[in-house]
C-alpha cells in the first residue's frame, strides 16, 4: 500500500496561533485519493484546528494548502466547497427546522421556472441519494431535528455526496451514533472510498481507527508527531505516540477508606423521569452509576443539584435534612455537578479564567458585595494549579482554551466551593485517552481526600475500574446494586437491560 | 482615528512606540477610538461653523456647557441599559416610564404635597424625588418579574410597557401640563441658579483631582502588595496628570460660561447689588444634573466591576446557562436589573422635568430609542455579555452632540434623524470591524 501520484490535498507548513499560543505548529498532512487518513490525538492537539483551516473555518498565519498540485487559498467555507471539501462536524450543522430534502439543497436550492423552489424535484433528488447510501431512510417529510444521530448524520454524508464532493473531513462522526449505526457509518465510508474520495477521519476511537482508516497521523500539543499505514502499527505505539509517555495503568483507583455517610437520597420521585431512587454515599467513595442512555441517570442528578425538581422523596447531607429545589440551594448543601454538556452548560466564554472559577464562590472572596480581586486570584491560582491546567495566564478569556481545558475550569470552579458530594456526568466522554487518565487520577486523589464521589458513565471498564460500588439504573429505576466481586461486566448488563435472575 | 495603533495583541519589544506607550499606561484603545471620534464631531461642527459662517459656535463655553446639561438626563438611563442589554435584554419602555414618573412627581409635588406641609416646604423636592424613584423601581421590577419569572420576551414586555405608561401618563392629568414646578426641584434640571458656581466648581474639582490620585496610588499599593505586574512610575504620573488635568480644564470651561445679563440683573436686584457698569461676571459652573449623571456613572461603574452584582450581569450576559448552574438565581438577577433600570429611569425623569420646570405626558418620548443607541454606540453588545458604564456616557455624549451640533448649523429634523440613524449603524460597524481585529 504505497501512495502513488500527487495526494489530493496537501497541507504544507500549517501554523495558527490564538491569543499567542499555536494552536497549530508547522504542521504538515497529505491525503490521496481512496484513502481514510485517521486524525489522532489529545484533546487541544490541533486536530479540530487543524480542519477547520481545510475548511475555510479558520484562515492559517502561514503556511499553504496545495489540492490536486495547485496552490489555493481558502479564506472562507465557500471557497472549501468549491474545492470539493466538505465537512461533517461533530455537532452536525444542520437546520433543526428543516427536513432532509431543505438540508441536503440548503444554500444550493433547485428552483424551478419563476425562480420559485422546486420542493418536488429536491425530494426526490433527495430519495434517490439516500436510497443509495442509507437504503433505510424513510423520514423525508419531518424536520431533521426528529431524527436520530444515526439519520441526521447520514443526511450531512448525503449533501457531501451529492455534491461532488472529493474530500470529506469527518470530525468525531460516531459521538452521537448507536452501536447499529456506528456500523451503518462504516459501510458507508467503505463505499465512498472505493468510489476515490480522501476522507480525514477524527476520532478518539481506536476501535474505529483500526476498523476503518488505511493511514494514521498523530498530533500532540499543535505538532505534527507523525504519520503511517495502519497495518504497521500496534494500540500502544498509538497511545505512546498521543501521550508522549508510556500508558502503564489505565484505571488508577486508589484503595478508598469509606468514611461517614455523606449523601441519603430515599424515595426520590419525578411524575416523568424516574421513581423510587434512594441510595447512600459514604465520605471517599466513588459511586458508579450505570445504565442504558435514557435510564434517567443525569436526571436523578439534574434533581440532586435543584436543576430539575422531584415531585416526592428526602435528601440528607451530612446530619441535616436538605430541601433542594435551586442550584444555589445545592451548592449551599455542598453537593455540586460538572455537566455532561460541557460546551453549553459549562464555561462562560468571554469571561477569563479565574473568574469562572470563583463564580460560585464570590460570597467567599468578596466582603459586603464588593470583589476581592486578590482573592480571587489566590483561589483560582490554588486551584488550576493543583488540575494541572495549561494557560497563558488566569486572565486569560475562557474560551480560548481547548475543551480539555475548559473542563479543568469547570471542575476547578466546583472544588474551589469545598464541596462535599461531587456529581461527574460523563467525566470523560469524547476526551481522549490522555486526559481520561488525569481526569481518573484526579477522582481518585478526591475520593483519598474524603470527598463524596458519583460518577455516571455509560463506559463499563471505566465504571468497573473506577468505581468502589456501582448502581445500574434502568427505566427511571435502581435495577440493582453491585460491589466488591459482583461487579463483573456480565452483572452490569444484565441488570441495564433487565435480564432477571442472578448471574455468578 | 486609533488605526495607527492597529497592532495592539502581543505589545513586546517588537511593537511601535504608540502601542508601547498605551501598554504602559493600560489605556483602553476602544476608549481611545470613541473620544477621538467625539472630537472630530466636535471640531467637524466647529469648523463648519469658521468657513460657512465666519465664526464657529460649537467649542464654545455655552455650548459645552449646554450640551452637558442635555447629555445627563439619556446618559443616566444608558448606564442602566448597558446592564440590561448585557443580560441579553431590551428595555423599550424607559422614555414612556420617564414620561409616567414625570407626571406622577408633578403632580405630587404641585397638587398632594403643597397642601400637606404649605407651598414651598423645604421638604417638597425631596420627598417628591424618593416617590418618582421609587415609582420607577417598583415599574422596573414589575416589568423584570413579568420577563423573568412568566417567561414574557423582555421586548414583548417593554413593548407592552412603551404603550401602557404613556397612556397612563395621559391619564393621571388628562393630559394636563403640570406647571412651575417646586422651586427646589427645579434646580435639579440645570440653569443659572441650578448650577453650583465658579466656588463650589473648584471644590468638586478639588475633590475629584484627589479622588483620581488616590485612586492611583492606592491602586498601586494594593498591585505591589499582591505582587501584580505594574506601570512604571512615568505612566502613573501621565495618567495623574492626564486626569487632573482634564478635570481642571473642563472646570476651567464651566466657570468661564457667565450668566446671562437679564439673570444677574434679577440676582443682582433681589440681593441689593449693585451691578458695575461693566458689568457683573457670574459663572455658571457645573450643571446639578451633570454633577448627578458623574455620580451615577461612578456609582455604576462600581456596581458593574467591583461588586458581586456586576460579575454575576456578566456572568449571566456571557452563558445564561453556565450562570444559573453556578448557583447564580438568574431570574431574581434579572428583577433586579431591571429594578435598578427602572431606578436610573425615575432620576432621570427628576433631570428632565426639573429642567422644563413642568410636567407634560410626551416628556421622554423616543428616550428608549436615544437611550439604546447611546449604550450600542458605546461598545454594548446586543449579543450580551460585553459593555461599559463609560462608554455608555461617551455614547450619550455622542448622540448629544450630534444633534446640538446639527441645530447649531440649521439642519433640518428631517436630515437630523437621517444623520443619527446613519451614526448608529455606523458605530456598531466599526465596532465589530474593531473586535475582529482584535482577535
Amino acid at each position: 500500500m504505497v501512495n502513488k501520484g500527487t495526494p489530493l490535498v496537501e497541507l504544507k507548513d500549517i501554523s495558527i496561533s490564538f491569543g499567542g499560543i499555536k494552536a497549530v505548529d508547522h504542521v504538515s498532512v497529505d491525503l490521496y485519493p481512496g484513502e481514510v487518513v485517521g486524525l489522532l490525538g489529545h484533546n487541544g492537539a490541533g486536530k479540530s484546528t487543524l480542519i477547520k483551516c481545510l475548511s475555510g473555518a479558520y484562515r492559517a498565519d502561514s503556511g499553504e494548502v496545495w489540492i490536486n498540485g495547485e496552490k489555493v487559498e481558502i479564506s472562507n467555507p465557500r471557497d472549501a466547497r468549491s474545492h470539493n471539501i466538505e465537512t461533517i462536524y461533530q455537532t452536525l450543522a444542520l437546520a433543526d427546522n428543516l427536513d432532509a430534502a431543505s438540508n441536503l439543497f440548503l444554500g444550493r436550492e433547485l428552483v424551478g421556472p419563476g425562480g420559485f423552489l422546486d420542493d418536488a424535484a429536491m425530494e426526490a433528488e433527495t430519495r434517490k441519494i439516500m436510497g443509495r447510501l442509507n437504503p433505510n431512510f424513510r423520514k423525508f417529510n419531518v424536520p431533521v431535528s426528529a431524527l436520530s444521530g444515526g439519520q441526521r448524520q447520514s443526511v450531512a454524508i448525503a449533501r457531501a455526496v451529492y455534491f461532488n464532493a472529493k474530500i470529506l473531513i469527518m470530525d468525531e462522526p460516531t459521538a452521537a451514533l448507536s452501536h447499529k449505526e456506528i456500523h451503518e457509518l462504516y459501510d458507508l465510508v467503505e463505499k465512498l472510498k472505493a468510489q476515490g474520495k480522501a476522507i480525514l477521519f477524527i476520532s478518539h476511537k481506536f476501535d474505529e481507527i483500526f476498523r476503518i482508516a488505511d493511514r494514521w497521523t498523530v498530533f500532540r500539543d499543535g505538532q505534527f508527531i507523525g504519520t503511517g499505514q495502519m497495518a504497521d502499527v500496534t494500540e500502544a505505539a498509538l497511545v505512546q505516540m498521543m501521550v508522549g509517555r508510556a500508558v502503564d495503568q489505565i484505571y488508577p483507583k486508589r484503595p478508598a477508606r469509606i468514611g461517614r455517610p455523606v449523601l441519603t437520597v430515599s424515595g426520590y420521585g419525578h411524575p416523568t423521569e424516574f421513581e423510587d431512587i434512594g441510595f447512600t454515599l459514604h465520605q471517599g467513595e466513588i459511586l458508579g452509576f450505570y445504565g442504558l442512555v435514557g435510564a434517567g441517570r443525569s436526571e436523578v442528578m439534574q434533581a440532586l443539584f435543584g436543576i430539575t425538581r422531584p415531585s416526592k422523596g428526602a435528601c440528607r447531607v451530612g446530619d441535616e435534612i436538605r430541601v433542594i429545589r435551586t442550584t444555589a440551594q445545592a451548592v449551599e448543601a455542598g453537593i455540586v455537578y460538572v455537566p455532561e454538556d460541557r460546551g453549553k452548560q459549562g464555561a462562560v466564554k468571554g469571561l477569563p479564567i479565574f473568574q469562572n472559577v470563583t463564580l460560585p464562590s464570590l460570597a467567599r472572596t468578596s466582603r459586603a458585595g464588593f470583589l476581592r480581586l486578590a482573592e480571587e486570584f489566590k483561589l483560582a491560582r490554588e486551584y488550576t494549579q493543583r488540575l494541572d491546567l495549561r494557560a497563558a495566564s488566569l486572565d486569560q478569556d475562557v474560551g480560548l482554551l481547548s475543551g480539555g481545558n475548559q473542563q479543568k475550569v469547570v471542575i476547578a470552579k466546583w472544588l474551589a466551593t469545598k464541596p462535599r458530594v461531587i456529581i461527574l456526568d460523563e467525566p470523560t466522554k469524547g476526551i481522549d485517552i490522555g486526559s481520561k487518565a488525569a481526569v481518573h487520577d484526579f477522582m481518585s486523589e478526591l475520593a483519598a481526600e474524603g470527598l463524596a464521589v458519583i460518577m455516571v458513565s455509560s463506559e463499563i471498564p471505566e465504571v468497573l475500574g473506577m468505581s468502589d460500588r456501582v448502581i445500574v439504573m434502568r427505566e427511571g429505576r435502581i435495577a440493582a446494586e453491585f460491589a466488591g466481586a459482583a461487579m463483573t461486566p456480565e452483572n452490569l448488563v444484565r441488570a441495564a437491560v433487565g435480564i432477571t435472575g442472578e448471574a455468578a | 482615528m486609533t488605526s495607527s495603533t492597529s497592532p495592539a495583541s502581543g505589545a513586546d519589544k517588537t511593537s511601535g512606540p504608540v502601542a508601547r506607550f498605551l501598554k504602559a499606561t493600560e489605556i483602553d484603545t476602544r476608549l481611545l477610538g470613541m473620544i477621538g471620534a467625539l472630537l472630530l464631531i466636535w471640531i467637524g461642527f466647529h469648523m463648519f461653523g469658521v468657513i460657512f459662517k465666519g465664526a464657529g459656535s460649537f467649542l464654545t463655553p455655552r455650548n459645552l456647557w449646554n450640551l452637558s446639561v442635555q447629555t445627563a438626563s439619556i446618559g443616566i438611563m444608558a448606564t442602566g441599559m448597558v446592564l440590561v442589554i448585557v443580560t441579553r435584554h431590551i428595555d423599550l419602555s424607559v422614555g414612556s416610564v420617564l414620561g409616567f414618573c414625570a407626571m406622577v412627581m408633578g403632580l405630587f409635588q404641585a397638587r398632594i404635597l403643597p397642601d400637606l406641609l404649605g407651598l414651598g416646604h423645604p421638604m417638597i423636592w425631596v420627598l417628591t424625588m424618593i416617590v418618582g424613584m421609587a415609582v420607577g423601581t417598583l415599574i422596573g421590577a414589575f416589568h423584570g418579574w413579568l420577563i423573568a419569572y412568566r417567561s414574557i420576551p423582555s421586548f414583548i414586555v417593554t413593548l407592552g410597557g412603551l404603550l401602557v405608561w404613556r397612556g397612563a401618563a395621559f391619564l393621571l392629568a388628562r393630559g394636563e401640563t403640570i406647571s412651575p414646578l417646586d422651586p427646589t426641584f427645579s434646580l435639579l434640571g440645570g440653569g443659572p441658579y441650578g448650577s453650583v458656581g465658579a466656588m463650589g466648581s473648584w471644590i468638586v474639582c478639588a475633590i475629584a483631582c484627589a479622588a483620581i490620585l488616590w485612586m492611583i496610588f492606592n491602586g498601586r499599593k494594593s498591585r505591589s502588595r499582591h505582587g501584580f505586574a505594574m506601570r512604571p512610575m512615568w505612566a502613573e504620573y501621565f495618567l495623574a496628570l492626564l486626569g487632573c488635568g482634564l478635570v481642571i480644564g473642563a472646570t476651567l470651561l464651566v466657570n468661564s460660561y457667565p450668566w446671562p445679563k437679564g439673570i444677574v440683573t434679577q440676582y443682582a436686584t433681589a440681593n441689593n447689588i449693585t451691578v458695575p457698569e461693566t458689568g457683573l461676571f457670574i459663572s455658571h459652573g457645573w450643571a446639578i444634573p451633570v454633577l448627578i449623571l458623574m455620580a451615577v456613572g461612578i456609582v455604576m461603574t462600581v456596581l458593574a466591576t467591583r461588586t458581586r452584582f456586576g460579575r454575576y450581569v456578566f456572568a449571566i450576559g456571557g452563558n445564561p446557562d453556565a450562570a444559573e448552574l453556578s448557583g447564580i438565581n438568574t431570574r431574581w438577577m434579572t428583577v433586579k436589573i431591571f429594578g435598578l433600570m427602572g431606578l436610573l429611569t425615575g432620576l432621570s425623569s427628576v433631570v428632565a422635568s426639573a429642567r422644563l420646570n413642568s410636567a407634560t405626558n410626551a416628556l421622554g418620548t423616543l428616550d428608549e430609542l436615544y437611550v439604546i443607541a447611546a449604550a450600542v454606540i458605546g461598545g454594548t453588545s446586543l449579543a450580551g455579555g460585553v459593555g461599559t458604564i463609560y462608554g455608555a456616557i461617551i455614547g450619550a455624549l455622542v448622540m448629544q452632540s450630534l444633534q446640538t451640533g446639527m441645530v447649531l448649523i440649521g439642519f433640518d429634523a428631517a436630515l437630523q434623524n437621517i444623520v443619527v440613524g446613519s451614526v448608529l449603524v455606523l458605530a456598531v460597524w466599526l465596532d465589530i470591524v474593531y473586535r475582529k481585529r482584535a482577535k
